[in-house]
């Protein structure tokens, strides 16, 4: 090879990895402008609110007066009745997927939670609205009311729409990425622990409940977070059942809002000024708590060492 | 002794009693998990089957008020939008995922690199909503196809980074080195050896990416708004078929909501159509991780 | 029920226990007659005596002579995979008996049947029989758990729980309805057992991990005395020790074959000489040779044997 060939050689090596890089890059670029864009545009209304709009409970573009707190309120609200039904669900779909089911079995049942990840947001949000609603307002709120109904949780009118349908569907939506991650998670623990256990005489549920579970509890824990960092930012589905009224009231009947189906419902209609820069720090509080939860669960706890997987891996991902 | 036997078989009926009841109570959980899923598919296909016919598939909306009409727009703009996206971020996306694979594996920018990947893939999409407003819609002054576009490739170019990291990962160390053993720069054997080793996952990956992408709705409502007519140019607001969706849903009228059901069956088909077929890729050619 | 709560009072068990276990002995698989089954009858009768050991007791000071583990033609599958081809094999209680070979030849597979810990493996299937006290393990109506009580197994790598050294003793006795006292007393018993009291008697509350790999594998060896079994399996305790530590582990082996019934998987054919009483070689998922240690290794019947305990054979 001559000189200058080899010189050619060098210098395609050289831009090819310079392209790769400046791909990679962009991912890092990426992260950047969601801080910078968020932060700027937001500025304006962070200067002129404080905390007051993180507390403040009037939200009136006419006034040019905002407070995110119902908003705050509703997302938080939503999401926890979410985690209070899918938690115990996925742990115990994931704890008998992995522990329980015979192969065929967990083959299928995998496949069916993976179609419920892959159903759009809109669609839940349909089904919502035409199915979820009228149930809850025909079954589950008038049962609820007749056996806990003394809870303030549970009272007020029957409407459907409100905070227990959104929190519901959320449930259902975020099921499939808390079981697959606790699934990871329980993968990970040593079949030796489990066999060490049932060597001790004792049952299955035992197994798994003082063998399996426990010792990967951080996977599961991280497995939770990134669910309620679903949840939170969940937009399309939420905004079509939640009733969309800014209340703080302690009745899961009542109807609320989220910072989400609010950012869905009002940012279209903006054209700029301090109504954009406040729907933009509403934008900027859900990025923040989701990059934190986000960052913060994967530093602490590297999910499950990823091993090579290639599609099996872009089937994790999608959930 | 025998007390203690005794003692222990008692205790034992009722474990195993507790055994069993707990065992049924997972079982449980995949009846409670598949009963909405069960319900939704057959809600959209029941519902949406019997709103979908010709006029749907080819026609624009209606006027308000008018009956008929259809969402022939939404459908070629999803398509347009989606195209667009995928068009922008899936060679951004592959080639980050080169470097991630085969130049980052171990760096400290690579490690960046990929945990930002994995974060920002968990960042809601509302939010990358807003972002490409700030960016595209504000300096543009319009809502647009474009706008959309680069939304959606925000979202895309994280994940098919990730998934095609894990892809070329696939590809055993054995075939680099054979390769690079006869000579040929890396560049070239990455290109020519591993893509190629790669490209059934690779291609997995841009589906499922795709298909993921097809059913986003937040972050359009803002970037490519909608339209009731065909599409008018990239630089123009354009319907898409989640927004239409959206919009039908919550309209008070009855024709629009099965409207919707027809769109969300179309959506819903078109999504699982190219989620089984990726999987069935993957599965049937490289085969299936125990 | 005795099954699982049987503790074997006669002392005199061992020379007899051996004559049966030359009775037994076989070269090849099939060749094994099958035990008098007016044996096995009294035997298994006295097991399915649900409540208490009235029926037992008669039994018990007999079945010092009879074999306490007996597999007859057991053949293991894992899928189409034939792992055991027919092994006949029995065990006399109250010794230590080595399971020796090369790796594959499928003693471990036998070690695991005993306690049933191959069930949780897909395609696992078992033909044959195995008799724990004259009763078939493997049949319908026993449930595994109660099995595992009377037949602990110790592993090849340490495995204690990601918990204290204490919580890892006591973590069998969940369910033995035992009060907080008791645990304790019987956590401190079975350390003494297995030799690790001494060290750990301070420090009762630190995590198990903390301790050296020894140590680890003698608290997991007390943690499975402490549910009283009566049958020991270990599956190359030792493999993943040093030297000094599989010394102490041997030493403990040695004391723990006067009170229990010990199943050895060893890959080392010194330990299996210096510490078994009766010793089976396996090759290719067959007994080859099975007799008392001596005369194994110092007068193998079969050629085959004696090229391994030469070193001539993998």
């Amino acid at each position: 090879m001559t000189h200058e060939k080899l010189e050619t050689a060098k210098l395609g090596e050289l831009a090819f990895r310079g392209a790769t890089a400046a791909a990679a890059s962009s991912i890092l670029a990426l992260a950047a402008v969601y801080a910078v864009q968020m932060t700027t545009n937001s500025w304006e209304s962070i200067v002129r609110f404080g905390w007051d709009f993180v507390t403040g409970t009037a939200w009136d573009p006419v006034s040019d007066v905002y407070g995110a707190l119902p908003f705050i309120w509703g997302t938080v609200v939503s999401s926890l009745v979410a985690l209070v039904l899918a938690v115990p669900l996925s742990i115990g779909l994931a704890a008998y997927l992995s522990e329980v089911a015979p192969v065929r079995i967990r083959r299928i049942v995998e496949f069916f939670v993976e179609l419920l990840a892959a159903i759009p947001s809109v669609v839940y949000g349909l089904w919502g609205i035409f199915v979820l609603v009228p149930f809850v307002r025909e079954h589950v709120q008038p049962f609820l009311q007749n056996t806990l109904g003394f809870l303030p949780l549970f009272q007020g009118p029957p409407f459907g729409y409100g905070m227990l349908t959104a929190g519901i569907l959320l449930a259902i939506m975020i099921l499939p990425i808390i079981t697959s991650l606790t699934r990871e998670a329980l993968h990970a623990v040593p079949i030796a622990q489990r066999e060490a256990s049932l060597a001790l005489g004792s049952t299955r549920w035992e197994t798994i409940r003082h063998a399996v579970l426990p010792y990967n509890k951080s996977g599961i824990i991280a497995a939770i977070v990134l669910g309620l960092g679903r949840a939170l930012g969940e937009t399309m589905a939420v905004t079509m059942v939640i009733g969309n009224v800014p209340l703080i009231s302690p009745s899961l009947f009542m109807p609320g809002q989220t910072v989400a189906s609010l950012l869905a419902n009002e940012f279209a209609e903006v054209s700029g000024g301090l109504y954009l820069s406040a729907l933009t720090e509403l934008g900027l509080l859900l990025f923040g708590v989701t990059f934190i939860l986000n960052v913060v669960t994967r530093l602490f706890v590297p999910l499950v060492s990823r091993k090579v997987g290639g599609a099996a891996e872009g089937r994790r991902q999608l959930t | 002794m025998n007390a203690a036997t005794d003692r222990y078989m008692r205790l034992y009926r009722r474990r195993k009693l507790k055994d069993q009841m707990m065992t049924a109570l997972l079982r449980l959980c995949v009846v409670l998990a598949l009963i909405p899923l069960v319900s939704i598919l057959s809600y959209v296909t029941w519902r949406g089957i019997g709103a979908v016919n010709l006029d749907f598939l080819m026609k624009t909306p209606a006027p308000v008020g008018a009956s008929g009409g259809g969402m022939a727009n939404s459908i070629v703009g999803s398509g347009i939008v989606v195209g667009l996206a995928a068009l922008m971020g899936i060679p951004v996306g592959v080639l980050a995922g080169i470097y991630l694979a085969e130049y980052g594996r171990n760096n400290l920018f690579g490690k960046v690199v990929r945990f930002l990947a994995d974060v920002l893939q968990g960042i809601p999409s509302i939010v990358v909503g807003i972002v490409a407003f700030t960016l595209v819609v504000l300096p543009m002054q319009t809502f647009s196809a474009f706008a959309g576009a680069v939304a959606l490739s925000m979202m895309l170019v994280p994940f098919v980074a990730r998934t095609a990291e894990e892809a070329i990962l696939t590809v055993s160390d054995d075939i680099r080195e054979a390769a690079m053993a006869l000579g040929q720069p890396r560049w070239r054997v990455i290109l020519s050896v591993i893509l190629h080793a790669a490209r059934g996952a690779l291609v997995t990956g841009a589906m499922l990416g795709i298909a993921r992408l097809a059913g986003e709705t937040a972050p359009l409502l803002f970037t490519a708004l909608n339209n009731r007519f065909w599409h008018q140019g990239l630089l123009a607001p354009i319907s898409t078929l989640t927004v239409q969706v959206y919009t039908y849903a919550i309209a008070p009228f009855d024709d629009w909501n099965a409207q919707a059901w027809a769109g969300a069956f179309v959506l819903l088909t078109l999504i699982l159509l190219t989620n089984v077929v990726a999987r069935t890729l993957a599965r049937s050619k490289y085969g299936e991780r125990s | 029920m005795n099954l699982f709560e049987q503790r074997r009072v006669n002392e005199n068990g061992r020379a007899g226990s051996v004559a049966v276990g030359s009775r037994a002995m076989t070269l090849g698989s099939a060749a094994v007659a099958p035990a008098p089954a007016a044996d096995i009858a009294e035997v298994s009768s006295s097991m399915r005596a649900a409540s208490g050991a009235s029926a037992g007791a008669a039994a018990r000071a007999q079945t010092s002579t009879a074999p306490i583990i007996a597999a007859e033609n057991l053949r293991t599958y894992y899928g189409h995979n034939e792992v055991l081809k027919g092994v006949s094999l029995k065990l006399p209680q109250r010794s230590l008996t080595a399971l020796i070979g090369p790796s594959g030849c499928g003693k471990t597979t036998f070690l695991r049947t005993l306690n049933r810990m191959n069930d949780h493996i897909p395609g696992f299937r078992v033909e044959g029989k195995v008799l724990v006290d004259g009763r078939d393990i493997y049949a319908p109506d026993v449930d595994p758990v109660l099995l595992r009580r009377r037949v602990g197994m110790v592993f090849q790598r340490p495995n204690p729980f990601p918990l204290s050294i204490l919580a890892n003793v006591t973590w069998g006795l969940r369910g033995h309805g035992l009060s907080r006292k008791e645990q304790r007393e019987r956590a401190e018993e079975s350390l003494m057992k297995a030799g690790l009291w001494d060290e750990v008697k301070d420090r009762l509350k630190e995590p198990a991990l903390r301790l050296s790999g020894g140590q680890q594998q003698r608290l997991c060896i007390a943690r499975a005395l402490a549910v009283r079994p009566d049958i020991l399996l270990m599956d190359e305790p030792t493999s993943a020790l040093d030297p000094r530590a599989s010394t102490k582990i041997e030493e403990l082996m040695l004391e723990l074959k006067k009170e229990y019934t010990v199943v050895l998987v060893s890959h080392n054919m010194h330990q299996a000489r210096r510490v078994s009483d009766q010793c089976a070689f396996f090759l290719h998922g067959e007994v080859v040779e099975y007799g008392p240690t001596e005369q194994v290794f110092e007068n193998p019947q079969d050629e085959r044997t004696s090229a391994y305990v030469s070193g001539r054979l993998g």
